[in-house]
């Protein structure tokens, strides 16, 4: 029961927040009264709908806006984009099917008087109300189905805030319980003004809310197969972290996006310099090799929870797929011969030639005989099962196992591994889709 | 999340394309014609005859009793303010005049025509033509009072005979605008407390000069329901009554119908304080104290954005702290003016009804997004 609380303490809070203004609005009156025919029935589940819609699109707002001081809630911002992503889809389903039950009404006496109800007329209320909807399917149509380049993406993402203005002033001006309840007039508007203040500052505002870090390139290699390695060093303050973190960095340079990525950070806390692996896969690291030895670069950050240092057993497993081993490099330097913890580490690529970081972890694993690898390419043995992990490991009993790769990768071994009865407080992963 | 997204965008594009196409494309205006004679339930029973004129409709201007010139064509509207989708308070400053101009731009100030379906509607409340002669009884609506409800007072027609509350006589009963229903073997006239129904006026009017027990139990009625009906108990199933003016007052073992009480005698004077105001503390006749200043609200129970169970706690007390304390438009002081009775503990002459002193002036809205009527 701690641990589920522990890993689900962010989720709680949201279902708190969205469903407190429910229950106001339940108390408000009896609930016969609100669900006695049809006709009432459906103009509440309109007004929940809205208030629901309208709440989560406030907690949406506030998780997208990469506030670090939510990651303990999470554990990581990738748990926390996570949901962002989940709640801010949930929101919007529910706000499309607000007009929808509120029209029943109008559908029972004309047909005529339904469609006048769904278009723009000489109410102001229900314009903005009708704006904000129209506006958000353009805008979720094109995050979550067409194919956007990262930019253009983010560039239109930013304009949900303006969608959230008009909802909010559709939910102020629109005689309704919000309107005739001082309580749900408060709370709604108080967690308004932090989705909206959230939603802007990510959005609009120069600058960042975190703090960042000067640094500048000092090594850029490339390493073959699309992967380079970039070393900076501080220019000023160096940025702490823990091993497995990753940040958010903005290049100053020539024929590369200013806007800012995330990337895990592939050095041990110790070293002098800051090492990040890029892998050359979409439209902004398809740039990458425009970077030079000389060009600023600003981090912000760290952010994330996954750390070897977390688990609860230090017999561990680690598990990498394709450019997912850099948070390992990070951990893997940090490990120390003698510190207790017994690590099998499994590097899953295609082949032979994309693994140009085995040399580096051999390096380290013979000097530490309590770390070994396990190289494995699927195109000689196929993808790597839960089964074969736990044969050449010895069992997985009492291990703790660290998951950083594709999507389909690492959902198909957790699901695996959870199959062959692991507690899923022991499963730990890393989740780099960051739309 | 892509496919809850995907299939809600589906859902939504898939409801309202049908509707913009149905109630858009496919409108067409009906010919105005095939008016039938008007039902016998819009109109007082018997035999007397009434001449359709300005003065005989301006009598008519409440929400219990309310007809409605539009394009030269006189309806009684009492039974459909409730089921209004725009709201009683939209039609209700037309009540006793002519209301095309309001009919055909919705008070919008730009054509903005109903459709076809509510012109369908309204033709179940035709009365007659303006200035035509049709048949009335001499209730009181058509001769005296201007403003008490004709099938309150008077709901077996003729004064002093007895009717038989049978299934033969409660079928007579059967429109909105006079509403006669059995519950559980007794016989209801409930016509006066449909617009304050919670559940609105279509979820009793299909019982109306039937037996609406199985329906009134099987939904959850709090016990303030049940009391209430009391107030509009006729007499048992089969029972003879005496259908005088106040049929109720004299068979019924509860309180009066309440509709009658704030119209009251004519020329009675009383002293508005807080023992009188008390006795008018249900939805079915509903005083109450603003700011020092008595009005009588049963009338807007029905209409109220808010529902009627927002007011009606306060009914026979003093409500100013939670009027003032909720968001009310100047709108509705306005509208309030036109409930007055007097101030508290002044004495008041209670026979002239308010409604017809002061015209109420409802916003030009259309329906509110999520009003709760």
């Amino acid at each position: 029961m701690d641990v589920f609380f522990k890993k689900n303490t962010g989720l709680i809070l949201i279902l708190v927040l969205v469903f407190l203004p429910v229950a106001i609005w339940a108390a408000m009156l009896p609930l016969n009264y609100r669900f006695f025919n049809l006709s009432a029935t459906m103009t509440s589940l309109g007004q929940l709908t809205g208030l629901i819609g309208m709440a989560m699109f406030s907690v949406s707002l506030i998780l997208g806006a990469r506030l670090k001081f939510l990651e303990k809630y999470f554990n990581g911002l990738d748990k926390i984009y996570q949901n962002h992503h989940i709640f801010g889809a949930i929101s919007f389903s529910l706000l499309l099917f607000h007009p929808l039950f509120l029209v029943v009404k109008y559908v029972q006496f004309s047909l005529r008087d339904a469609a006048l109800f769904l278009l723009p007329s000489a109410d102001d209320a229900i314009n903005d109300g009708i704006e904000s909807l129209v506006l958000l399917i353009v805008l979720m149509v094109l995050a979550f189905f067409a194919r956007l380049k990262y930019h253009h993406w983010k560039f239109f993402h930013k304009f949900t805030v303006i969608a959230f203005i008009l909802g909010v002033n559709h939910t102020f001006e629109i005689v309704s319980d919000i309107s005739r309840d001082n309580l749900l007039r408060a709370y709604v508007l108080g967690l308004s003004a932090l989705g909206l203040a959230a939603g802007f500052w990510r959005s609009f505002w120069i600058g960042d809310l975190n703090k960042n870090f000067d640094y500048e390139i000092v090594k850029f290699t490339a390493l073959g197969s699309g992967i380079f390695e970039i070393k900076m060093a501080p220019r000023a303050e160096k940025i702490g972290f823990e091993s497995g973190q990753f940040i958010f960095v903005s290049f100053a340079s020539w024929g590369v996006s200013t806007e800012s990525h995330p990337f895990s950070i592939a050095s041990a806390p110790g070293a002098d310099n800051l090492r990040i692996v890029v892998k050359a896969l979409g439209d902004f690291t398809g740039k990458i090799e425009n970077l030079k030895v000389g060009d600023k670069v600003s981090i912000e950050g760290p952010f994330g929870g996954f750390s070897y240092k977390k688990a609860l057993s230090k017999d561990q497993v680690w598990i990498a797929g394709g450019i997912g081993i850099t948070p390992f490099l990070s951990m893997a330097g940090d490990l120390r011969s003698g510190d207790g913890y017994t690590v099998d580490f499994y590097c899953c690529t295609k082949n032979q030639q994309e693994a140009v970081l085995m040399d580096y972890l051999l390096k380290i694993s013979s000097s530490n005989k309590s770390f070994r690898v396990f190289s494995w390419c699927s195109e000689e043995k196929g993808y790597v099962s839960a089964q074969a992990i736990a044969g050449s490991s010895g069992g997985l009993q009492n291990k703790d196992i660290f998951l950083c790769g594709p999507p389909v990768l690492m959902e198909s071994l957790d699901g695996q591994f959870r199959k062959m009865g692991i507690n899923e407080a022991k499963i730990h992963w890393e989740n780099f889709n960051f739309k | 999340m892509k496919k809850i997204v995907g299939i809600s965008l589906f859902i939504f594009w898939s409801v309202v394309t049908a509707l913009l196409v149905a109630g858009l494309l496919f409108y067409q205006k009906d010919p105005d014609n095939g008016l039938v004679p008007p039902p016998s339930s819009l109109l007082p029973d018997g035999t007397g005859t009434i001449v359709l004129n300005t003065p005989e409709i301006g009598k008519h201007n409440s929400v219990s009793d309310c007809w409605m010139v539009i394009d030269g064509k006189v309806y009684n509207l009492t039974g459909y303010l409730g089921l209004h989708p725009g709201g009683a308070v939209s039609m209700l400053p037309y009540c006793g005049k002519d209301g095309s101009q309001g009919f055909a731009t919705k008070d919008q100030g730009k054509s903005q025509a109903h459709s076809s379906n509510a012109t369908s509607l309204l033709a179940s409340y035709y009365l007659g033509n303006l200035n035509q002669k049709i048949s009335a009884s001499p209730t009181p609506s058509a001769s005296s009072a201007p403003t008490s409800v004709p099938t309150q007072s008077t709901p077996t027609g003729v004064p002093g005979t007895n009717v038989v509350l049978n299934a033969q006589e409660i079928a007579k009963h059967n429109s909105a605008g006079n509403c006669w229903l059995i519950i559980s073997g007794k016989v209801y006239n409930v016509t006066a407390y449909l617009g304050a129904h919670p559940g609105g006026v279509g979820a009793i009017s299909p019982y109306c000069g039937k037996d609406g027990t199985q329906a009134f139990l099987g939904l959850p009625h709090s016990s303030n329901a049940t009391s209430l009906l009391a107030s509009y108990y006729l007499g048992n199933l089969n029972q003879k009554i005496s259908a005088s003016p106040t049929p109720s007052a004299s068979s019924a073992p509860t309180s009066v119908p309440t509709q009658s009480t704030p119209t009251g005698v004519p020329g009675t004077n009383v002293v508005l304080n807080a023992q009188e105001i008390a006795k008018h503390n249900s939805a079915g006749n509903c005083w109450l104290i603003i700011s020092g200043k008595v009005y009588n609200v049963t009338a807007y129970l029905g209409a109220h954005p808010g529902g009627v169970g927002a007011i009606s706690p306060y009914c026979g007390k003093d409500g100013t702290q939670a009027f003032l304390g909720l968001p009310h438009s100047s709108n509705a002081t306005s509208l309030l003016a036109s409930y007055y009775l007097g101030n508290f503990n002044q004495t008041a002459d209670i026979s002239q009804n308010p409604q017809t002193t002061v015209q109420p002036t409802p916003p030009p809205r259309r329906g509110g997004d999520d009003d709760d009527d």
